[in-house]
């Protein structure tokens, strides 16, 4: 396995397709090259580098998203042939927060062969790692299903590999003792969901790392802050001179004023009373998708045939989303159902309403910020990032501790380009009073 | 990669069959046996680049003996199904289902790609495979359709068949076999087929016959990025010829040569600007000829040839985007001179060879195509039921067959009628026999040596069918033991084994009726006769081998011989081919 640690803006993506091309120019055989990665997004950016060598992507290397890897190269191929099941789908449907009603969900859904995008890496784990009640029979047909694998994979290249949850984590490390090549590219700094599975990954190989100190993004000047930040390791340089950080505070700024002017990214920690943020990261699933798949589960117990389920729920579903998008009151379009299905039960009813209302995103008079979160990755010449209380004892250094909130705080600070604007919240005055704020600044400048 | 087993079920004539197949498979059967319907029915599970079949089938399509067991499981039913107390998961049992699945063995190098069609692990290794099913998908619909014609007591059902199993509601599917998931398209185009039927004289005539499509494209394939530039530039001059001839101009901007004043103002030009067709349309305007003439003015089995020849080339490149590529073929050796056939045999070993993703599957009665050391790709059909000499028989019973000196051993397996005797004076007495006869043509008379129970196993392991006959005429030889383990055989109704009385034929001849007489008065001064006894006459004559029979057999064929008498033996086998068969 080898690990490569590359800090913000060190040229990741750049590095990988430079990678990816090597690797396939040596590559003799027509074994398969896969690089996955964690979004969309990242997939399109890694293709598009390809694309600047290639007229087209060669067809022996495949970039996609980690769960796509997992479903479309060890679940759907393999999932049956050990343990004699098959996910016919994927359903990306709103999953419940609670823990109980989520599981009873899946396991929902696992009854009807369905598999939740959610669950992709852990029944990827099963077919390629184990699963706590495998008997011999499954043993011995994984080392046949990896050797099949292993037959034509020859690297597997992961973008952003702090994302990496625990079960990916032990399918790398399973495929890896296997002989297969694994090449993890990502940043433990910027693991801002707060993992730590890469950061674990690095601390039990040292000698399989490779640091990346070079930053092309930020100038010199920002490098100064998150080097305080950071273990000595995985400090970096930049050969970028000029660059200006602008420390503002809200109780002395028109707000309205500042968040007009021209930045290219705006972010927070986390909305709060004065900003929102919309989440990027996970689209949230359509009201059709949810609800169809109430009115599917309904009508598993009154239509036999699939094929005429399957139409019956998506009339049904198009039917009441009109009734919705025209005003209707939900307890009419409900009714509506009732006249084809015959009355619902309480719980059956609760669940259509629910998916029936599911909320979607709602406009508010606060301002419009991006979460840390969402902006990961991305760059710009002017950036604003409004410190909340959350991270700033981190950027005090008041607290040192290695987690996600740390990990955000270093991804804000590395994504300008240029001109890296802090807006101190008054919150943040309140514990850390504003002279004492800039000479933190001045001196972290001038050292 | 190669096909390893199929398995085909209610299509056309093909009952329920299955059998195994390594690599290039040859299917042998008289006329009728169901060759074409096997060929067609390997092609439904696979993609095709000019859909030469459709995978959408008719009623007819469908095993007639499947239809009428539905129909008959609806008239025991027919109470139950008006009452509406006929459980679904009942009916949908009863409902004809036509399925061909095919497994495959992938090279190493190819297991990326059938990855989508794993679906178990036997002897430590991954099966894969594709199955066809043309079946009911709404069987409700189907029940409340059959119950709202049935509920009029008044219908007959054998007088409403069609509507009582509507096509319309039957749709096809490819799934991984077991597994039960839908073979996506991206996955199904690895696995191609194309077909060759029996039917293609036509070859390339216009792009509606059967191989144009794979000539334009083996033509496109050849073009390189440059080429195409090229093409486009000279495109661009013969278009601007063609508007220069046709003084197309003037017909367009008329404004521009019209009296009318301020016809300009309106339109200031109009112009006509190349659609430049793709390549494969242009090509689609491409015929093949040979020399300067067009190909149909070739002789059919030039035609056939070349077609063949063109078609296998195509192939030759190795297709990154196929797997397999499955040829199917009717009758390779059709209108071919016997020059020809050698040719296209040795040209299809070596593509085979070759070329691991193509397997060849075709059927043919040519002997050339039989080669004898691979009786293993030999496939027999027989009333739409498959024997595959791979599994029907073992190792020694194939070697025993290819060490044979026989070349025509395939009539084993293909005729109606067959007897088997033990030499040539055997053959040559009993062919002459059959000549002078005006009703027994159809008989095939081939000579082994001794070991018929050998060949006696292999013919009831590929011919289960009782319509077929097999008659046995051997050589007492004083060996009681040997006959009794010959004349067991004559308990199956389709096989009859007779055994001279006398040592060997010739005595039997001899002691039969009247022929000592006939024979002594007609050969006696030719073959120094005269004077002997029977016996002695008969020891002369086995001693004078083949000259004699010779003689004799062609006196018998041309009818000089009049009033020779078949000894009991071989009158009991032609007794025997015509039908009746003495129980004792």
């Amino acid at each position: 396995m080898i690990i490569n640690v590359a800090g913000a803006g060190a040229g990741k993506t750049t590095g990988l397709a430079k990678e990816i091309i090597e690797k396939h120019e040596q590559n003799s055989s027509n074994k398969k090259i896969f690089c996955v990665a964690f979004t969309n997004n990242a997939v399109k950016s890694i293709k598009d580098k390809l694309l600047s060598h290639y007229d087209v992507i060669p067809e022996n290397i495949i970039v996609c998203t980690i769960h796509s890897f997992l479903f479309q190269e060890f679940v759907s191929p393999y999932y049956y042939v050990i343990y004699n099941k098959h996910y016919g789908s994927i359903s990306t449907i709103e999953l419940p927060d609670k823990p109980e009603f989520k599981n009873y969900k899946l396991a929902e859904l696992d009854r009807r062969n369905v598999l939740h995008i959610e669950a992709i890496p852990e029944k990827a784990k099963w077919v390629v790692v184990k699963k706590s009640t495998d008997k011999k029979l499954q043993k011995d047909y994984r080392s046949i299903v990896l050797g099949t694998f292993k037959s034509y994979c020859q690297t597997i290249f992961v973008d952003e590999a702090q994302d990496i949850d625990g079960h990916m984590k032990e399918i790398f490390e399973k495929l890896d003792s296997e002989g297969i090549e694994v090449v993890l590219k990502g940043d433990p700094k910027q693991d801002i969901r707060g993992y730590c599975y890469f950061r674990e990954l690095i601390n039990a190989r040292p000698q399989s790392v490779i640091y990346d100190a070079t930053c092309h993004r930020c100038p010199a000047k920002h490098l100064k802050i998150t080097n305080s930040l950071i273990h000595k390791n995985e400090r970096q340089t930049s050969e970028k001179t000029g660059g200006s950080i602008e420390v503002i505070f809200e109780s002395s700024c028109d707000i309205d004023t500042l968040l007009s002017s021209q930045f290219d990214l705006k972010y927070i920690y986390q909305k709060n009373d004065l900003f929102e943020t919309h989440s990027n990261v996970l689209e949230r699933p359509s009201r059709f998708d949810t609800l169809y798949y109430e009115i599917y589960t309904i009508l598993c117990e009154i239509e036999p045939d699939v094929q005429v389920r399957e139409i019956r729920s998506y009339n049904y579903t198009k039917g009441m989303i009109d009734l919705y998008n025209q005003g209707k009151p939900e307890k009419q379009i409900i009714n509506r159902l009732e006249t084809h299905t015959g009355t619902l039960s309480k719980q059956q009813y609760a669940k259509v309403k629910d998916a029936l209302l599911v909320k979607q995103t709602t406009t508010s008079k606060k301002h419009e910020v991006s979460s840390i979160e969402s902006i990961k990755g991305l760059e710009g010449e002017r950036c604003l990032f409004i410190l909340t209380s959350e991270l700033a004892p981190y950027l005090f250094l008041d607290k040192t501790a290695e987690n996600k909130i740390k990990n955000a705080l270093y991804v804000a600070l590395t994504r300008s380009k240029e001109k890296l604007v802090i807006l101190i919240c008054k919150e943040v005055e309140k514990v850390y009073d504003q002279s004492s704020i800039k000479d933190f600044f001045t001196k972290i400048m001038t050292s | 990669m190669k096909i390893s087993e199929i398995t085909i079920k209610n299509y056309r004539n093909i009952e329920g069959t299955s059998f195994e197949s390594e690599g290039t498979t040859i299917f042998i059967g008289e006329n009728n046996s169901g060759k074409s319907n096997i060929l067609r029915a390997l092609s439904l599970p696979l993609y095709s680049e000019d859909n030469t079949i459709s995978k959408h089938l008719t009623w007819d399509d469908i095993n007639s003996k499947a239809r009428n067991e539905y129909f008959k499981y609806l008239e025991t039913h027919r109470d139950q199904i008006v009452e509406g107390s006929l459980l679904l998961d009942d009916f949908i049992k009863s409902i004809p289902v036509v399925s061909v699945e095919i497994h495959f063995t992938p090279e190493t190098d190819e297991l990326y790609y059938v990855k989508d069609i794993a679906f178990k692990i036997t002897n430590n290794n991954i099966q894969y495979g594709l199955l066809y099913r043309f079946t009911v998908d709404m069987p409700s619909k189907l029940l409340e359709y059959v119950k709202e014609i049935l509920s009029d007591s008044s219908v007959n059902i054998s007088d409403v068949k069609r509507n009582l199993l509507p096509i319309s509601l039957y749709t096809y599917s490819i799934v991984v076999p077991e597994k039960e998931v839908k073979v996506a398209y991206d996955v199904l185009r690895y696995f191609k087929y194309t077909m060759l039927p029996a039917e293609r004289d036509g070859f390339s005539y216009d792009n509606s016959k059967i191989g144009y499509k794979s000539l334009v494209k083996l033509l496109e394939s050849r073009y390189s990025n440059e080429n195409l530039v090229h093409i486009e530039k000279q495109y661009q001059t013969f278009f601007d010829e063609v508007k220069k001839a046709g003084d197309v101009d003037s017909v367009l901007n008329w404004q521009d040569y019209s009296s009318i004043p301020g016809a300009k103002d309106f339109i200031s030009s109009i112009s006509i600007l190349p659609n430049m067709p793709p390549l494969s349309t242009i090509l689609n305007g491409v015929k093949l000829g040979y020399a300067d003439e067009s190909l149909s003015l070739q002789g059919l089995g030039y035609r056939n040839l070349i077609l063949l020849l063109v078609l296998l080339n195509s192939w030759k490149e190795k297709q990154c985007d196929t797997v397999i590529n499955v040829l199917i073929m009717e009758e390779p050796e059709a209108h071919l001179c016997i020059n020809n056939i050698r040719l296209m045999c040795s040209f299809i070993n070596a593509l085979t060879k070759d070329n691991k993703s193509v397997q060849l599957i075709f059927s043919s009665h040519s002997t050339e195509f039989l080669n004898k050391h691979a009786l293993e790709s030999v496939v027999v059909l027989d009333a739409g039921e498959a024997y595959a000499l791979s599994t029907e028989l073992n190792d020694e019973e194939r070697n025993y067959l290819s060490k044979n000196p026989n070349t025509d051993i395939y009539k084993l397996f293909l005729s109606h009628r067959c007897i088997l005797v033990e030499g040539i004076t055997e053959e040559l007495f009993i062919k002459a026999y059959q000549a002078s006869q005006s009703t027994l043509g159809d008989i095939d008379v081939l000579s082994f040596h001794k070991g018929f129970t050998k060949i006696i196993e292999i013919w009831q392991k590929t011919n289960s069918n009782c319509h077929k006959r097999l008659g046995i005429v051997r050589d007492y030889d004083n060996q009681p033991a040997a006959q009794a383990n010959h004349e067991k055989y004559n308990s199956c109704q389709s096989i009859l084994v007779t055994t001279t009385k006398n040592y060997t034929l010739e005595p039997e001849i001899v002691k039969t009726g009247s022929n000592y007489t006939l024979l002594q008065s007609k050969y006696g001064t030719q073959f120094g006769w005269t004077g002997l006894t029977q016996d002695q006459l008969s020891d002369k004559w086995r001693s004078q081998k083949a000259e004699v029979m010779l003689t004799i057999s062609h006196d018998i064929a041309n009818g000089s011989l009049v009033g020779l008498q078949m000894p009991a033996h071989i009158q009991a086998i032609f007794d025997f081919m015509a039908g009746k068969k003495d129980d004792n």
